[in-house]
């Protein structure tokens, strides 16, 4: 257990003298470009609530365009990898969907949906969905031969192959494009808050918060917006990290080396 | 680990060759946005060589959304910069060595643009409604508190597509260069709400980083005497020096725009001033002003209360004799 624990927090502490190090070294006029961890944490106390309620506001986008793309990702998978002529027609449109720099999707947003909540989760939708449709076509391409050989001798029916062997061996693939996502979807909230996000009675984003935090120079409050989207995306990772563990330890090659 | 020496002297190089500087005497100038007329003061005395003949080298950084104006000037990158008032000042409050040294326009030209048939006529009646503006706009929680409102805010994207499009739309506009995009996007002109009818008071400024100033002051009271020199010739004389210069630096500047601009300068009367009935104005900063600016943002919560006086942000030592 010390030797998991204790290496993290080696490099912790000695990230943190680095830090003070370098503020230390700069002139006291600059020292405002790198603030002391203790500056930081008096911001973020001092504007506590308003932080709290812009990473509640981030989160519930990114999770709403999270869930949004999982699902679509799932059923879009689902339909490309059926067969080959539906993966030609509809293959190059969803690269198209990737494509298209959310800086222009932006206006285009506004003017249909309406700035707001439902925009920020179509902008973490579309961040987000590419990796996950990706990965989940290819796993389900990728079920070994030799047993969709087996399923045909044994008469199984496609509904059979798919549930019992096109799916189970796509998981691997599935989680692997789950992990990319969960670290693309507090990204794709922030900068969506950024574009397409409103406030009203209060209700901004983290986006919005690092907008007005560098615009007025408090940089204190804008490393604090920072730690925090931090913290959120590792949330993120760290629980579709323990559900791919949950799914897969028991027989996936990958959690039974070393 | 053996390359550590290594890298840790290639990041002393760096250090050492940002910070060296050969000429005393160059001074650069970030501006806030792309070269347009709004910067037509300095340009005019750039094409005319007046700040070559003072001795001066200055540069001028062209800006944009991202131009970070009191950052750069802040770390020396650029010795002086043009910005808004009201969040320069907060800058100082976060430790950031500037100081404001002499006016661009009298007001700041940041006011709410709405379609001509928009019935609303003032504050009050935006109440409930939908603006798009910059988030860190003190101008806005201003409004809420002063008239009572709410309004829902749409971070500004710095384009007035969405503005031509919906006829109910409001957002921010730089009232200079703004309703000519509008009208060349076929709506008819706009109309405005200007921040300084509601008692909120900026100032577009030149700000400069305190520590430079404090060294050269020679330097940049000769800037600035050749910066109002240019302004004035702009405004009174034949813009065509600047106009060619600017055309030069960004392609976008057409003739139609930038005469457009220039005469919404004069005609409102940002530089030389609302009240003013000559030129004598131009450049001039009131103490007075910053006093009410500070009172307004300590009253919003913005501000701590007590952490800044009007010497702290401003000065008009470097203005030249009146």
């Amino acid at each position: 257990m010390i030797r998991r624990i204790l290496p993290p927090v080696i490099t912790g502490v000695l990230l943190l003298l680095a830090w003070l190090a370098l503020h230390a070294a700069l002139p006291a006029s600059q020292q405002f470009l790198l603030p002391t961890p203790v500056r930081i944490l008096s911001a973020a106390a001092a504007r506590a609530p308003e932080l709290a309620s812009a990473a509640a506001w981030t989160a519930t986008a990114a999770l709403g365009g999270f869930a949004l793309a999982t699902t679509v990702a799932i059923s879009f998978s689902l339909l490309l990898a059926s067969s080959r002529l539906v993966r030609a027609a509809l293959y190059p449109y969803v690269m198209l969907l990737q494509m298209v720099p959310i800086i222009i999707i932006a206006p285009i947003l506004i003017l249909w949906v309406g700035a707001g909540l439902p925009s920020v989760i179509i902008v973490t939708f579309l961040i987000s969905f590419f990796p996950m449709v990706v990965n989940n076509t290819q796993g389900l391409l990728s079920a070994d031969p030799n047993l969709v050989d087996l399923f045909r001798m044994g008469k199984a029916t496609p509904w059979q192959q798919l549930w019992l062997l096109r799916v189970p061996s796509a998981l691997p693939y599935f989680f692997t494009g789950l992990r990319i996502a969960a670290v693309l979807a507090p990204i794709g909230a922030l900068t969506g808050d950024y574009l397409v996000g409103t406030t009203s009675g209060g209700n901004a984003g983290l986006g919005i918060t690092a907008m007005i935090a560098s615009t007025r120079s408090e940089i204190p409050a804008l490393y604090a917006t920072a730690f925090i989207a931090c913290a959120l995306g590792w949330v993120f990772v760290a629980t579709v990290s323990a559900a791919s563990w949950a799914a897969l330890h028991r027989w996936h090659d990958s959690y039974n080396q070393n | 680990m053996k390359y550590l020496p290594l890298l840790l002297s290639l990041l002393a190089l760096g250090f050492v060759g940002c910070s060296q500087k050969a000429d005393p005497n160059k001074i650069t100038v970030q501006l806030d946005w792309v070269p347009e007329p709004e910067h037509g003061g300095l340009f005019q005395a750039l094409a005319k060589g007046w700040f070559a003949d003072a001795g001066l080298n200055v540069e001028l950084v062209p800006g944009g959304p991202n131009a970070f104006v009191t950052q750069k000037v802040a770390t020396n990158k650029a010795q002086i910069g043009q910005a808004d008032s009201t969040n320069t000042l907060l800058a100082v409050n976060q430790g950031l060595p500037l100081l404001q040294v002499a006016a661009v326009f009298q007001n700041e030209p940041s006011v709410l643009m709405l379609h001509a048939d928009n019935p609303i006529t003032d504050f009050k009646q935006l109440d409930g409604k939908k603006i798009m503006a910059r988030p860190d706009w003190a101008f806005l929680p201003y409004l809420k508190k002063k008239y009572g409102i709410d309004f829902t805010l749409i971070p500004f994207n710095f384009s007035v597509t969405n503005f031509i499009a919906d006829p109910d739309f409001i957002q921010q506009g730089y009232y200079i260069a703004e309703p000519y995009f509008i009208t060349q996007g076929g709506a008819k002109p706009p109309k405005f709400l200007y921040s300084w009818d509601a008692g909120f008071d900026a100032y577009s400024v030149l700000a400069a980083n305190s520590a430079w100033a404090k060294e050269n002051p020679e330097l940049l009271r000769k800037f600035i005497a050749v910066y109002i020199r240019g302004w004035r010739d702009y405004l009174e004389n034949d813009p065509a020096p600047a106009h060619e210069l600017m055309k030069s630096l960004n392609d976008k500047n057409t003739d139609g725009f930038m005469a457009f601009c220039r005469q919404m300068i004069i005609d409102e009367k940002l530089v030389v001033g609302r009240d003013s009935t000559d030129s004598s104005q131009i450049g001039r900063l009131d103490p007075a002003r910053y006093q009410t600016q500070i009172n307004q943002l300590e009253d919003l919560d913005i501000l701590p209360k007590g952490a800044l006086t009007v010497d702290q942000v401003m000065s008009t030592d470097y203005l030249p004799a009146k």
